[in-house]
């Protein structure tokens, strides 16, 4: 949480809505408000002005609060214009065009407000523990996905620029030694063109945001007497489907609307599909037809919650789409699990529906699923994952620039590193960091060093 | 004999002649500093390669230097072989290296200090580390045995530099023997004390090559390693000449250069290694401690990289004084049988006469999280370690530790309550980036420092150490000795040089380009700026204009980097106060509250870098941080009376 520089995010729910506010805080508020709006500030005031998009003009109306009165105790602009993500996202791209400007971390304006003596300690710790539970929720949420294709490719890229990233360290750390021979400017050249190519495709996928007319369809897919009705009850918070011990009591498809926002900032509603149980042979002629509807609705599934009370997701009962993006879900959690060999480490999340526990980090997952969906294929899921994204083309871009192919050796590899660098510590949100004491484990697993 | 002391330091290697010269050098007072050491011929000595300086290491040594230190005077005096590592790349990443006389490089070490009435040599064994039993603890001195007789030395502050010898066993095949060193003594009372004390022991591992004897090598069959044509010094004061005491370096270099050679192992020598590892006390369990991953032994390299058929060796000679020579690349511990069958595998040494057998070390250290960046211990006010005893490895890193705790444990012993430590940021120092990773990461193996641990790389160079540290030297009072002033002047001068440069940069052309514009392209070198700015500029010394180059060549580079730099400004150096419980801290998370409770750290720069502390803790820890402060403050307004 770096302080002093100019941080802006949007503060107001991310899904569709009448009105979506973005506050910029720091020193370059005004620079910004000059460059974006070709005004300069006076005293504060609320004002209309013209964000260029491209081609379009968005008008938008700009309070501007002159610090050290406003929520941060930093001059501040809030932003208000229409509650359309590809909108947010687009006005977010140019502020962070500005010199000097970043994208806000959890809980940075609040952090600012009371460090400028502008929320009480009791405000502050309130928002201060809220943070802390939403990102862990967020980081359990997100290890829950990256189980998916997403995060494999994630892990990949990441795994090619610490391995491309230790080849050009080596060739600095370690070229005293006559065992290590650095990459050829050639090969770097090459990966790198690859893994640039991969990653603007990716980003690619998620700029084309679609307006979705129907809301998702969340379906709640495991065999008979698995735990789903009671958690779709536990979600809605009413005892919408029958429960009982009984495999096979929900034979009916029931679908309920939920909106995630409540519980998750910046997430819009979805549709709640509770189905009979699949996967096991029909107990009568009901159950088989009640089965085979179940199978359509999978498949018409934006996001399929995939329980099983055993956390061990055996995937040879149950057909489920390769494309749809699956939450993995161990129900009864306060029961001890069957199966020594459970999942749960990999990335699976353990849900009690009669207590309530991790429901929070599962609205999340739900949450950030729904927003991967978009776009062909695998999509980004949410606006800062595609922001270190787009930060890690800029860092790949910028080692290219470095690499000259036709050379024989890498001229300045200090400066291509710091290219790697860049990109690796973006994707580093998504995924973890990577050290610079991995960087170097994995010369020393690579070369023979040691004179 | 002396029994007051300003200063004491125990232990006369690297870290302990650094930490004396820094506090001799602060302090300027006859007698105030003791070097207690088991062996005073011993002092300077250096136990393995003999060699100063190389990548990431020769920044350290331009930094001490730049800081008023004496291991680039020595190593200047000493090298026999200069040679500037990775040339071929830009200058962030350029590793000053020598090979150095070893006999001349202690000798020469053991007559600078002779040559500082500040610093008085003991010769004699630490019993016991005297600390007095008040509400804090603080050191008072230490016991020592002199002759066979015990004496109390006492003194606000001591400063350990014991190295390899806590509790020292080294391995040779199945045979141990107690030292540190081949042929020396280890050092158990110390151990024993810091037992007491409580503070939390480590053990580490390290080993070292055989000897040959040069005579028995087929020197001239073997191919040249030589070194640089142009050799540049370390020191600021070489190129000028410096004198003190007995060591006159009044020309550079100043000893007879060598040139070295390269020889390499084969199948049979591997064949030889593997059928013998159930005799390798690495392999058989013998020694358990972890030793470092970038230094590993030969039987390591054989059994880890099996598909490679040779390895090189580098033979080094290793002094004018003595015949031996040094195998870099073969460090073993396996029987001296089988050393004697490897040597007689490689090419040019089939006669070869081994001197000195290779071994392995074990040794205790004390787990660095239990220091502040500026060596003081954490537990015991007063009490400093630097060198080995934290867990580095290197003569280098053990100097630039020296050179910290000798600064801080002179500013304590003057400044007494009011002291509050110096120490360098990451963004200032290769130092720095060794003493906040010592207090902020979990030892796994000896620390090395590379320039890949250093995230700001590009600023921290080796060509701009007195521009970065001498001033800040000048500020602490390190430059009041005879050649701390010349430094200074030096120092002076080559601003008043660099400053007209970069004017002339600006205004001289090449082409439709300004220079300073020019250099930003790849292409123009050193030796392009050279020709196109001589005339109007003057000749210089290659310092002058590498700086002149390389500051303007990573300008928008660093330019960013600064202002990273500042923005984390803020954040990186608030204090964490000393008497936050953070087991109270209910509501963090219960990994990063056990990783803050260990490693207690004193700003959230270094909170930040712990290993299970997220930016979200940080954001949680800022909050309870000012509440346990209110806290304490309504506590305290409360037992006041009115």
């Amino acid at each position: 949480m770096p302080t002093g520089g100019t941080i802006t995010a949007l503060c107001t729910p991310a899904g569709a809505s009448v009105r979506a506010m973005i506050r910029v805080s720091g020193p370059d508020v005004c620079d910004c408000v000059l460059k974006l709006f070709g005004i300069t500030l006076g005293d504060r005031g609320v004002f209309q002005a013209r964000c260029q998009l491209g081609d379009r003009d968005l008008p938008v109306q700009v309070v501007w609060y002159l610090g050290p009165k406003s929520y941060t105790g930093e001059d501040t602009i809030e932003i208000m214009l229409p509650g359309n993500r590809t909108l947010v996202g687009r006005v977010i791209d140019c502020l962070l065009g500005c010199d000097g400007v970043e994208l806000a971390g959890p809980g940075e304006f609040s952090a600012r407000a009371y460090l400028n003596h502008r929320l009480t300690l009791q405000q502050a710790e309130g928002i201060a523990l809220r943070i802390a539970a939403e990102h862990e929720d967020e980081l359990e949420a997100a290890g829950a996905l990256l189980d998916g294709s997403y995060g494999d490719q994630c892990n990949q890229w990441a795994t090619e620029i610490t391995t491309l990233l230790a080849l050009v360290e080596a060739g600095v750390d370690f070229s005293d030694q006559e065992d290590v021979i650095p990459i050829a400017p050639c090969d770097l050249h090459a990966r790198l063109g690859v893994l640039l190519d991969a990653v603007v495709a990716q980003i690619g996928t998620a700029s084309g945001d679609r307006v979705h007319s129907d809301l998702p369809k969340v379906v709640f897919v495991g065999k008979p007497n698995a735990g789903k009705s009671s958690l779709f009850n536990a979600l809605l918070g009413i005892k919408r489907a029958t429960v009982s011990d009984q495999a096979g009591t929900t034979r009916d498809v029931i679908i309920e609307q939920m909106d995630l926002a409540k519980h998750v900032p910046g997430a819009g509603s979805v549709e709640l599909v509770d189905l009979a149980g699949v996967g096991e042979a029909a107990i009568d002629m009901i159950d088989a037809s009640a089965q085979t509807r179940a199978l359509e609705v999978i498949e018409e599934a934006a996001v399929i919650l995939w329980c099983d009370p055993a956390g061990v997701f055996d995937a040879a009962n149950i057909a489920l789409p390769t494309a749809t993006p699956i939450v993995r879900v161990r129900t009864k959690s306060d029961l001890p699990s069957s199966s020594v060999q459970t999942t749960e480490s990999m990335n699976t999340l353990s849900v009690c529906a009669l207590d309530g526990t991790a429901l929070g980090s599962l609205e999340r997952a739900i949450a950030d699923a729904v927003s991967r969906r978009t776009g062909s294929g695998v999509g980004v899921f949410v606006p800062r994952h595609r922001r270190a994204l787009i930060d890690s083309k800029d860092g790949i871009d910028a080692a290219i620039g470095r690499v000259d192919s036709t050379r024989r050796v890498i001229e300045e590899p200090e400066l291509v590193a710091i290219g790697l660098r860049d990109a690796l510590d973006a994707l580093g949100e998504l995924i973890g960091e990577v050290s610079p004491d991995d960087v170097l484990g994995r010369v020393f697993a690579t070369f023979c060093v040691g004179k | 004999m002396n029994t007051r002391f300003e200063v004491i330091v125990v232990g006369g290697g690297h870290a302990g002649v650094e930490a004396a010269w820094a506090a001799a050098n602060r302090l300027g007072t006859a007698g105030s500093v003791a070097l207690v050491s088991l062996d005073a011929s011993k002092i300077g000595v250096m136990s393995c390669n003999p060699a100063i300086g190389g990548l990431a290491k020769g920044q350290l040594v331009r930094e001490i230097d730049a800081m008023g230190g004496v291991m680039g005077l020595i190593a200047d005096a000493t090298g026999i072989q200069f040679k500037v590592l990775n040339t071929s790349k830009g200058s962030a990443v350029h590793g000053p290296r020598c090979q150095s006389d070893n006999i001349a490089y202690a000798q020469t070490a053991q007559a600078l200090i002779k040559a500082r009435p500040e610093i008085e040599i003991i010769e004699g064994t630490v019993e016991e580390i005297l600390t007095n039993q008040s509400e804090i603890t603080c050191v008072q001195g230490v016991r020592v045995l002199v002759d066979g007789q015990e004496r109390m030395l006492n003194a606000p502050t001591v400063i350990i530099t014991t190295g390899t010898f806590m509790r020292a066993l080294m391995h040779m095949g199945s045979e141990q023997t107690a030292g540190g060193r081949f042929g020396e003594q280890t050092a158990s009372g110390i151990s024993n004390s810091l037992n007491e004390l409580g503070f939390e022991l480590g053990r580490l591992k390290t080993g070292t090559p055989p000897r040959l004897a040069i005579e028995t090598i087929d020197w001239e069959s073997l191919a040249v390693e030589a070194g640089d044509v142009e050799p540049i010094p370390f020191s600021e004061l070489t190129p000028t000449g410096w004198q003190l005491g007995e060591v006159n370096c009044d020309q550079f270099p100043l000893i007879e250069q060598v040139t070295c050679r390269q020889s390499s192992t084969n199948l049979q020598a591997h064949e030889i290694i593997r059928n013998n590892l159930d005799r390798a006390p690495m392999f058989t369990g013998q020694i358990e401690s972890q030793g470092p991953r970038y230094c590993p032994s030969i039987e390591d390299k054989v059994v880890r990289f099996h598909e490679r058929d040779s390895h090189g060796v580098f033979l080094e000679p290793e002094s004018h004084s003595s015949n031996w020579v040094y195998c870099n690349g073969i460090a073993t511990s396996l029987p001296s049988d089988v050393q004697d069958e490897i040597i007689k595998r490689m090419p040019g040494c089939e006669n070869a006469k081994i001197v000195q057998y290779g071994y392995a070390v074990e040794y205790d250290m004390v787990r660095p999280h239990q220091i502040y960046t500026t060596g003081q211990t954490r537990a015991v006010r007063g009490l400093f370690f630097a060198g080995q005893i934290n867990g580095t490895s290197g003569y280098e890193e053990a100097a630039a530790q020296g050179l910290i705790a000798g600064l801080n444990a002179a500013m304590l012993a003057q400044e007494g309550e009011a002291y509050e430590g110096f120490s360098f940021g990451r963004d200032e120092a290769y130092i720095g980036v060794l003493m906040d990773d010592l207090v902020t990461k979990t030892p796994r193996e000896p620390y090395r420092m590379f320039t890949s641990r250093a995230e700001h790389r590009l600023i921290l160079r080796a060509d701009n150490a007195p521009d970065r540290l001498t001033p800040i030297a000048q500020r602490l009072g390190l430059l009041g000795h005879d050649l701390g002033r010349k430094r200074w002047e030096l120092f002076t001068a080559r601003k008043e040089s660099l400053e007209r440069g970069r004017v002339l940069l600006g205004e001289l052309r090449d082409g439709e380009k300004t220079l300073a514009q020019r250099l930003l392209d790849p292409d123009f070198t050193m030796d392009l700026l050279k020709d196109a700015m001589t005339e109007s500029f003057g000749t210089h010394s290659t310092g002058i204009w590498r700086t002149l180059h390389s500051d303007t060549r990573y300008e928008p580079y660093i330019e960013r980097q600064r202002g990273q730099i500042k923005r984390n400004r803020e954040l990186e150096h608030r204090p964490l106060p000393d008497w936050i419980v953070y087991s109270a801290f209910e509501s963090m998370r219960n990994e990063a509250r056990q990783a803050l409770d260990k490693f207690r750290p004193t700003t959230f720069g270094q909170a930040s870098r712990l290993e299970g502390v997220t930016p979200a803790d940080i954001t949680l820890l800022s909050v309870l941080i000012k509440r346990a402060r209110a806290a304490k403050r309504e506590a305290k307004q409360e037992a006041a009376p009115d």
